[in-house]
């Protein structure tokens, strides 16, 4: 087994109404670990905020893998499997794509990727949330703390230069970083724990 | 106010306000415009010859107080497609036509002097008056100037440098309420109205209202209607992030054409997404939601300000951010909506430049990812009609002809919008039966279970598949008649209120007693007179095809390829 080093935390703290700006960096997605053989529904039903009603109701488009989902009772597959969620999508390819459509029938059929044997028992879920799914549920995430790379989120940060204006301090491994410095004081790790709070929290 | 036609001879320069022919009575929008072209055409005319007819028709519900009932259908043989085409958009002018008395525009012939004119339309019928002052000019300058001459707000369609000099590609602009822009992009319409020698058309309803033969039922039928529309959650989704919310749902797929047609993802799709659009829009102090027209309850529309706060665009939808983003891997949102104005300017649709665009940088004619390449041709080339200029002004088709390029995502000489039928088969089903080319409209996620359309056999069975498209074009088909923006398809598809009451809203409009029958047989009647014009006009089976490399290139990320065979296509037209 590979000897594990701890990822670095980072906290930004940021303006209060500015937090779900922060949200978008959702759609590049978060590492989630989670054992071997999770089904969709049990894996989601874990995150913050997500109810089963939720879960059912709100979140009409699931891919696993590049491929759309309508069971939740499927199981979690792939070497680095990647699970995106998004509400109902507009225009006939967003109702093909949509759990359980009439449409469902006009999708193409991809290739399941099946499960390799492994010593680990657990997976690393690459978790992504799309639009309104990551607005209504993602500052709780994001004050959870999440598991991000590294790249995402100084991509996100320097494509988002005005974003970064909401950001009152920055922490990492509870030492205040300048956000200058931030890029700097994270050469070398791939991975990061990020957590995203109010300066009301 | 009882509808007219209102009929205008370029030739002649003469104009004249005709009775409804009884024929004609129970059309609107494209059921009314392919009627028209097919009566009134020679398929095998040349699009841009005098034998050729612009129609211009609100439909059934326009100028009422409907929810969502402002698009307006124009229709003509398309010079980009050779084939019957109907193309709409929204704005204000089909509800000022349907004010003014207008149950349609039949522009004809073509003028025997080099003189340009504009056409203005009141409720006593069209003036011609030769233009000179803004021949030459963009789309917004005409705008500008012709609101200036009126009291009142008006209705304009107008055509830019691109619809002057004919190029297939080129669109006729519709104004929306706040003096933007909005396209009947696809099939070249614009070169039609440029051949014409129009300029531009003014639209003044006066006071004219639109009756209504039974308004207390009206008025409940609307109601209904529009509280199914603004609960649903697909409306608010567009309200929130407008279409382009799909950019990052259509790369998840696999499905979102990237690098002119060769791979399924773009690795930049988080920079163009609607998601990250969104946040711009607010953090500049543009606009996420904005109505394209009046009475729209959905506002997928939005204004993007440039990085100083100052307006470059509005109403830029997803296929224009795919077409010039993904495929032509351009991951820079400021320059896309750049790109956007300046087309929304020149009068070129958005979805084949773009496509073209792609081709061309396959050509080597610039690099993919040249944002700054894409500005500067489309300012410098297609503008000014240069050589280069008008290849790829005219389209993706006329691109790949010219520099000998094989993958052209085309059917029908129309490029293919942004979903790649490898990923997407029904899209793909769509794409090579359509009547009038390669168009994501086409064939819309209807209520199949409401109208009984959903087909009778197998749906995982490609003839079962090959039934549900064709159901979903025969049902969009009937919609577009009505003047209702198709987004009102994901609350008729859910909400068993919605559709009924729609059919609710035109017998109340009229006082007549529709049924959910009469829609679909209406859907039939409208694709079998535009298959039948097509045939006329030398279109056989071979057409309803989809170019061979969808066949033969699998698409990374899923390695798929069509698999639909000919004659599995065909059986599309067994109705």
């Amino acid at each position: 087994m590979k000897e594990q080093h701890p990822l670095k935390s980072v906290t930004l703290t940021v303006q209060p109404d500015s937090l779900h700006l922060f949200t978008t960096v959702l759609q590049a997605g978060v590492e989630i670990k989670t054992p071997m053989n999770t089904e969709i529904g049990f894996f989601l039903c874990q995150l913050p905020g997500f109810s089963p009603e939720y879960i059912q109701a709100t979140i009409e488009t699931i891919f696993l893998n590049g491929t759309p989902v309508d069971d939740l009772n499927l199981h979690i597959t792939g070497e680095h499997p990647v699970l995106a969620l998004s509400a109902a999508m507009p225009g006939l390819a967003g109702a093909i794509f949509r759990k359980n459509s009439i449409h469902a029938a006009l999708r193409t059929r991809t290739a399941v990727q099946p499960q390799t044997d492994r010593e680990e028992n657990t997976l690393t879920v690459t978790l992504k949330l799309f639009n309104s799914i990551a607005k209504e549920r993602g500052e709780d995430l994001l004050q959870t703390g999440i598991e991000l790379s590294t790249p995402k989120l100084l991509t996100f940060l320097s494509k988002r230069s005005g974003l970064c204006e909401n950001i009152t301090d920055i922490e990492i491994d509870k030492n205040t970083v300048p956000l200058t410095n931030l890029s700097d004081s994270l050469a070398g790790c791939q991975t990061i724990n990020l957590k995203i709070i109010t300066s009301n929290d | 106010m009882a509808d007219k036609i209102f009929r205008v001879n370029m030739t002649t320069l003469t104009t004249s306000v005709e009775e409804v022919p009884a024929a004609w009575a129970g059309h609107g929008g494209r059921g009314l415009t392919s009627t028209i072209v097919a009566e009134e055409v020679e398929p095998t005319c040349h699009p841009l010859g005098k034998r050729n007819k612009l129609v211009i028709a609100p439909g059934l519900l326009s100028g009422t107080v409907a929810a969502n009932s402002g698009r307006l259908s124009i229709g003509a043989k398309s010079p980009l497609t050779g084939t019957i085409k109907e193309s709409n958009a929204g704005g204000t002018s089909a509800q000022f036509l349907a004010k003014a008395g207008c149950k349609a525009i039949i522009i004809e012939g073509q003028p025997t002097e080099d003189k340009w004119y504009s056409l203005a339309v009141t409720p006593a019928g069209i003036t011609i008056t030769e233009e000179t002052k803004l021949v030459g000019k963009g789309n917004f300058d005409v705008i500008k100037s012709v609101n200036a001459k009126f009291e009142s707000k008006v209705g304009v369609l107008s055509i830019g440098q691109a619809g002057e000099m004919k190029m297939a590609a080129a669109n006729i602009s519709v104004q929306d309420p706040d003096g933007g822009l909005r396209s009947s992009g696809r099939g070249g319409l614009g070169a039609v109205m440029g051949s014409k020698k129009i300029k531009f058309i003014s639209i003044d309803p006066q006071d004219g209202t639109v009756e209504i033969a039974q308004p207390e039922e009206f008025k409940a039928a609307n109601r209904a209607f529009a509280k199914a529309l603004v609960g649903h959650p697909v409306s608010q989704a567009l309200g929130a992030y407008g279409t382009n919310v799909l950019v990052n749902i259509i790369n998840e797929s696999g499905g979102l054409p990237t690098k002119n047609f060769t791979q399924g993802q773009f690795a930049g799709h988080e920079s163009i997404s609607g998601e990250t659009m969104a946040d711009i829009i607010t953090q500049r102090g543009g606009k996420v939601k904005h109505n394209c027209h009046p009475g729209c309850v959905i506002q997928c529309s939005q204004v993007y300000n440039d990085a100083k706060g100052n307006k470059l665009t509005s109403g830029i939808e997803y296929e224009s951010i795919w077409a010039m983003g993904a495929d032509c891997c351009v991951d820079n949102l400021d320059q896309i909506a750049e790109a956007d104005q300046i087309m929304d300017d020149i009068g070129i649709d958005s979805i084949e430049t773009s496509v073209a665009m792609g081709v061309a940088m396959e050509a080597g004619v610039l690099e993919f990812g040249d944002g700054a390449g894409i500005l500067r041709i489309l300012r410098e080339e297609i503008a000014k009609g240069t050589g280069l200029g008008r290849i790829i002004g005219n389209g993706t088709g006329s691109v790949g002809r010219s520099f000998g390029i094989t993958r052209v995502p085309v059917v029908k000489n129309q490029a293919i919008p942004a979903y790649d039928p490898r990923s997407i088969k029904g899209m793909g089903i769509t794409y090579a039966t359509s009547t009038q080319g390669a168009d994501h409209t086409m064939g819309y996620t209807i209520a199949t279970n409401i109208l009984n359309v959903g087909g009778q056999l197998d749906p995982l069975s490609k003839e079962g598949q090959v039934e549900l498209s064709r159901n979903l074009q025969i049902a969009t088909a009937a919609i577009d008649s009505t003047g209702m923006c198709l987004f009102i398809a994901f609350a008729a598809l859910d909400d068993e209120t919605c559709l009924p009451a729609l059919i609710d809203l035109i017998n109340a409009r009229f006082g007549i007693a529709l049924t959910g029958d009469d829609v679909v047989n209406l859907g039939q009647y409208i694709l079998k007179t535009e298959r039948k014009f097509n045939i006329a006009a030398g279109f056989t089976e071979a057409d309803d095809r989809l170019p061979e490399f969808f066949y033969d290139e699998p698409l990374p990320p899923h390695n798929v390829v069509c698999d639909f065979t000919g004659e599995e296509i065909d059986t599309f037209w067994n109705f």
